[in-house]
């Protein structure tokens, strides 16, 4: 379903058409004393066009994604791992300058092709260290889960001047601790 | 084995998401050449801005630039505006008036037009165009997307019955600056003699007032009760060197 052109009646209409390919290699491996890692990668592709228009990106597009987890059991229940991710950026349509509306005072954002561009490379890696007891019939562990560990900068969207002219990204969760406790029963 | 999740704690969160948010650009600080307004004079009736079909009018733009003698060049057409769908203001009909000016040929970007006699009054008149700061804007097709200068439009309203768009002509006693009467402050000298600049005492903190009458604003149809009974005026303040 897409918008009419100039939002004219009925303002959507069921024409749009949209397509995603795309595959997946994983593999994984697992060791003595609970030693365990996980690789992926998918390489897909997700497109969107209106009747007679040209295919573009959709805007969730990954191209690109790599996953590696991996977990180690140190003994005396320890456990460490870690998670690596490293995906295509999100696609963003430019902005390439504005037209100042006189009548209103507001700059209007001129726009280049839609999902022309994309973010940067998503890149991230957590890490998380576990002990855990043994209480009865039950277990207690605690962990301390540490997300973004090198505090990558990845933007998730930008914020322009009010005359569009300059810009600056918003980037998404720095390094954050977690500390915390959790239990079976 | 039933998993129960008892608790989890996040204690070291928030000191993550300190920071302090600038802005990019100052709206009020004028770095560079930027249009803020433009005025609509109808030919032999000055104060009026809502020219009728037949008639001509002037569209002058107000320019601010850090600079005392800014160098311009534009290019501005006038155009039957379309339907708007959108913000973006779009030509319904061929220009009728244009003008592409070399940089630093006139003292300020302005367009003077002569408004078809068969456009519809319940219509408007789309301006467009592009103002560039010490450059020669290229021909109007490509000027609208050139980077280095402001493209901007303007939608004009003609003149209807009953509704009379005025210019307003505030008068100079009504505006003071810092409780002083801006028309008796000194006038600074040297470069700037004759430019119109009154000097301040240095002080962190400023106050311009500017003083309406009803008369001001001009009086609006009004189809129902809802309707606000007098136009809107803004006001904006702007300062090249501090905010």
């Amino acid at each position: 379903v897409i918008g009419t052109e100039n939002r004219e009646a009925p303002e959507f209409v069921n024409q749009g058409q949209g397509r995603v390919y795309g595959g997946e290699l994983s593999g994984e491996a697992h060791w003595s004393n609970n030693g365990f890692a996980y690789l992926a990668y998918t390489l897909s592709r997700s497109e969107r066009r209106r009747e007679g228009e040209a295919w573009r990106l959709f805007d969730q597009d990954q191209t690109h994604v790599l996953s590696l987890a991996a977990s180690q059991g140190l003994g005396g229940g320890f456990t460490v791992g870690m998670r690596f991710r490293l995906v295509s950026g999100n696609p963003v349509t430019p902005i390439s300058g504005a037209t100042y509306d006189v009548r209103t005072g507001v700059y209007l954002p001129n726009y280049g092709a839609t999902n022309s561009r994309r973010d940067p490379l998503f890149n991230q890696l957590d890490a998380r260290a576990e002990k855990e007891w043994q209480i009865g019939r039950g277990k207690l562990a605690a962990y301390v889960d540490v997300q973004n560990v090198y505090a990558a900068k990845n933007p998730e969207g930008y914020r322009y001047s009010f005359d569009y002219s300059k810009r600056e990204a918003v980037s998404g969760l720095s390094l954050f601790p977690n500390l915390g406790l959790r239990g079976e029963l | 084995v039933k998993k129960i999740a008892v608790w989890s704690l996040s204690l070291l969160g928030g000191w993550l998401c300190l920071g302090c948010d600038e802005p990019l650009k100052s709206v009020e600080l004028v770095t560079e050449p930027r249009v803020l307004a433009a005025r609509v004079e109808v030919t032999g009736d000055a104060g009026r801005a809502a020219p009728a079909p037949g008639e001509s009018a002037t569209v002058t733009f107000l320019v601010a630039s850090p600079e005392l003698s800014q160098s311009l060049g534009f290019a501005l057409a006038a155009c039957p505006a379309a339907v708007r769908a959108s913000a973006r203001s779009a030509c319904s009909g061929a220009v009728f008036s244009e003008i592409s000016s070399d940089d630093g040929q006139a003292a300020s970007p302005s367009l003077s037009l002569d408004v078809p006699a068969d456009l519809d009054p319940e219509g408007r008149v789309a301006v467009l165009g592009i103002i560039c700061p010490m450059a020669r804007p290229a021909r109007m097709a490509r000027a609208v997307t050139a980077r280095a200068g402001t493209p901007l439009q303007l939608e004009l309203e003609l003149r209807r019955d009953g509704d009379v768009n005025l210019n307003p002509e505030l008068q100079a006693d009504s505006i003071a600056f810092d409780d002083a009467a801006w028309a008796e402050l000194p006038a600074v000298d040297g470069d700037c003699t004759g430019l119109g600049f009154r000097r301040c005492p240095s002080a962190p903190r400023h106050s311009i007032s500017v003083q309406l009458d009803e008369s001001d604003r001009d009086a609006l149809p009004q189809t129902t009760q809802l309707d606000p009974a007098r136009e809107s005026l803004q006001l904006s303040h702007f300062a090249t060197a501090a905010i």
